[in-house]
């Protein structure tokens, strides 16, 4: 017993003592004897700044944007390859759409012009793909309504198309898939797209008792950012959706090129917002090219992201610590790009502060080591 | 010599006769290796987040000296020239052994503002050696001769209303690599012994810099390699009750490689920095008048004033000294106990360019491990002070020694 209590005597000294070197005091600093300098805090403002908005291709979006605003209209084009189908027999023809986010839209069905191909990986408003315009902005659609639609449904969204001779000839051999048009309304719901298996939008044709289904070969959404458009030099927005871009530059030659970047925060303060979700990703892309334009290069990869929760951020705060000291090191600042991440995620955006209340960076650095000899 | 090694009533017990003779060994030996198994438990799992550290100086200079290293030198008191540490130790060798030491230790460091508390485990020394005819043997040992491991952080400190702090983490050493060729003379009364030992290691500091707002670490790294020859040389006597030991080595100039790295890159280099170590000498002297007992006086000394790097001196070294005084009890031929006293001056300057002085109280004894060796172990609690910054320090120090004689084939001609 004597034994067992001393065992236990040891251990409570040895967890004792363990609690001792968690302490984190500075007993000993003075000994080390180098040369140190004091880190040094300096505060950067752009020296030049650009903000613009673009159209860009959705289609490789994972989830599919319809509805529309004061500010925003976003469409959804279908195509189902309905090449072998046998268009004489129907007794029934579906639209299947899988909600991710649902909300009560409204919205009506046009068939495609046939002249008008699209290609998933680029249409976007203005244009049907690369070099080829729509004849109309929005889309390319005969005025011919297959649908319309008053409410949707949370888990999925069925509705009948026509199965008239001319309609079923019509989408089989004369247009390329649908477009959905959202009605008037304040609101945006977004459905699975292709990219998500088993959730696909889907077409059936039923023949009595058998039927067919077809699984979207192409989709997409395109959207409209109406009457927005920031003043390239004084505005600062960022956006997905309807992507809104901001290139920054901030001058930091006057820091040596032999420290270490201790600290490198760059605050952005929120105006407003809006975002059909709660948070969104911001993303940070270096620049390439020394001017800043709509044609402006940048890396593909992004050099940092964080999340934006719009109910209580009022600050975008990045960690540029590796940028900066990039910088500083070789002397390749071209700036930074910002911008929502991933574009083509949804529809949102970021108005951020400008002048005096605006984007800053703030910069401590301290010299390396010196050697032990 | 000092130890049971050349103790003339040591022999190979029956382990018969140590079972019903030191029965309340096996217990003191039970108790001590679940202490010990406690002691690295705890080690191990239950330091994640402490410093590990042997002391506040060691970012000075080459770091902290490393004398002695096995445990029966430690618990009396830290000889050198009455130990491995001397080639010609010890002066008879008929069994092949082989020596593992590992020190673990408590430093509580405090100065003028401020406590703290560090620790540290680590293996200090290697070592194995064989008899060879014509009574000489032959060793190969590897130790650490400098320690450089520290774990010091800086006060915090408000710039610019940024509350920063740096943490300083110090790892590895000097350590030396070699074999030893010695010989005894005038029938074991007289031994001879030399030691060739390659100097290699490499410094790691971890300088990290912390920016508390917003909990960025930011880190530069020091790696300082070393390389350099040591030679030693010894001579032990067993002529009367008064025996004695002398040693004496030096260095052969060495090179440091600095590189100082920041931000994955290396912004600062030196290559092929000469440093040169100066020599030093040690005596010891044992007083075998009474039949369980003995004395230890054991002294060295080492001409740090003449350590150059770049051949130009170095301005925070001292000549240094130090004195051990041991006694040695056999409680049974088996089993002794050891007490020490030490004071020593150390080779390092603190930063207000005062010495810095231990004083040490040591202790320690041996169990013997049948049919495989010794467990040694010692334990020393040592003061060492700056001006300022004065270290407490509890060290424990473990040695397994394995001895064996070689077995003897007997071979028939016709089977």
């Amino acid at each position: 017993m004597q034994k067992y209590h001393n065992i236990f005597f040891i251990f409570s000294c040895l967890v004792f003592l363990s609690f001792l070197t968690c302490d984190k005091t500075p007993v000993g600093y003075n000994e080390l004897g180098r040369e140190m300098t004091e880190p040094i805090f300096t505060e950067f403002r752009p020296v030049d700044k650009f903000c613009y908005g673009k159209y860009s291709p959705l289609g490789a979006a994972d989830y599919l944007v319809l509805g529309k605003n004061n500010e925003y209209e976003s469409r959804m084009l279908i195509q189902f390859p309905l090449d072998t189908v046998t268009i004489s027999g129907v007794t029934n023809l579906k639209v299947v759409l899988y909600p991710k986010h649902y909300n009560n839209i409204k919205f009506t069905v046009y068939p495609i012009m046939k002249i008008s191909e699209w290609q998933e990986g680029s249409v976007i408003w203005n244009r049907a793909y690369e070099g080829q315009p729509w004849l109309i902005n929005g889309g390319d659609y005969y005025n011919r309504i297959v649908a319309r639609i008053d409410s949707l449904a949370s888990d999925s969204c069925v509705f009948s198309l026509p199965i008239t001779s001319g309609f079923l000839d019509t989408l089989k051999n004369n247009c390329n898939g649908l477009i959905f048009v959202p009605d008037s309304g304040e609101n945006f719901a977004t459905f699975n797209s292709r990219a998500i298996s088993n959730k696909e939008p889907k077409i059936i044709f039923e023949y009595g008792t058998t039927s067919r289904t077809f699984k979207a070969s192409n989709d997409a959404h395109i959207v409209n950012a109406v009457n927005m458009n920031p003043n390239s030099y004084i505005d600062m927005w960022l956006g997905a959706g309807y992507p809104f871009r901001t290139m920054l530059k901030f001058n930091v030659d006057s820091i040596p090129n032999n420290v270490t970047i201790a600290y490198a925060e760059l605050v952005l303060p929120v105006q407003s917002y809006y975002s059909m979700s709660d948070t969104f990703d911001i993303g940070i892309w270096k620049v390439l090219d020394s001017t800043f334009s709509q044609q402006t290069s940048f890396a593909d990869a992004r050099f940092a992201q964080t999340q934006f929760f719009g109910a209580t951020d009022t600050l975008i705060i990045f960690d540029l610590r590796n940028l900066v000291q990039n910088w500083v090191t070789t002397d390749t600042n071209f700036g930074i790009l910002l911008s929502c991440f991933p574009e083509n995620y949804e529809i949102s955006r970021v108005k951020l502060k400008t002048g005096t209340f605006g984007p800053y960076l703030k910069i401590g650095y301290i010299t390396p080591p010196k050697g032990r000899f | 010599m000092n130890m049971r090694n050349i103790n003339p009533k040591l022999q190979i017990p029956n382990p018969k006769q140590y079972q019903n003779s030191n029965s309340k060994i096996y217990y003191k030996f039970l108790d001590l290796v679940i202490g010990i198994c406690l002691v690295l438990s705890v080690s191990i799992l239950g330091f994640p987040q402490s410093g590990f550290g042997q002391s506040f100086f060691s970012m000075r200079g080459f770091g902290e000296e490393v004398l002695y290293t096995d445990a029966v030198s430690g618990s009396l008191g830290g000889l050198v020239s009455l130990s491995r540490e001397n080639p010609a130790y010890p002066i008879t060798l008929n069994k092949t052994s082989f020596y593992a030491n590992v020190l673990s230790g408590f430093v509580y460091g405090q100065d003028s503002t401020a406590k703290r508390m560090i620790y540290d485990i680590r293996p200090i020394m290697v070592q194995g050696k064989i008899p060879l005819p014509y009574q000489s043997r032959f060793g190969l040992k590897i130790s650490e001769i400098f320690n450089q491991n520290f774990n010091i952080y800086s006060d915090s400190l408000l710039f610019s209303g940024y509350w920063t702090r740096r943490h300083i983490i110090g790892k590895g050493g000097i350590y030396q690599l070699g074999a030893n060729l010695s010989k005894s003379f005038f029938n074991n009364k007289l031994s001879i012994g030399g030691e060739y030992l390659r100097l290699f290691g490499q410094g790691l500091e971890q300088w990290y810099f912390e920016v508390l707002n917003g909990n960025y670490i930011t880190l530069d790294s020091v790696v300082n390699a070393y390389s350099a020859h040591h030679l030693k040389f010894g001579i032990s006597s067993d002529i009367s009750f008064i025996k004695f030991a002398l040693s004496a080595e030096d260095f052969l100039p060495g090179l440091i490689n600095c590189k100082v790295m920041s931000h994955n890159s290396i912004v600062d280099s030196v290559v092929g920095l000469k440093f040169d170590m100066p020599y030093g000498i040690g005596l010891g002297i044992i007083v075998d008048k009474l039949p369980q007992t003995k004395f230890y006086l054991d002294i060295f000394y080492r001409n740090w004033s003449k350590a150059t790097i770049n051949n130009l001196p170095i301005s925070y070294v001292q000549n240094s000294t130090k004195i051990s005084l041991g006694v040695e009890h056999w409680l049974t031929d088996y089993s002794s106990i050891r007490v020490g006293l030490r004071y020593y001056t150390t080779y390092l300057l603190d930063h207000t360019n005062t010495q810095i002085k231990e004083i040490a109280l040591t202790g320690g004894s041996s169990f013997m491990i049948p049919k495989f060796g010794y467990l040694d172990y010692s334990l020393e609690i040592i003061q060492r002070n700056g001006k300022e910054t004065k270290e407490t320090i509890g060290r424990l120090n473990l040695s397994l020694s394995y001895e064996e004689i070689w077995k003897k084939r007997t071979r028939r001609w016709g089977y």
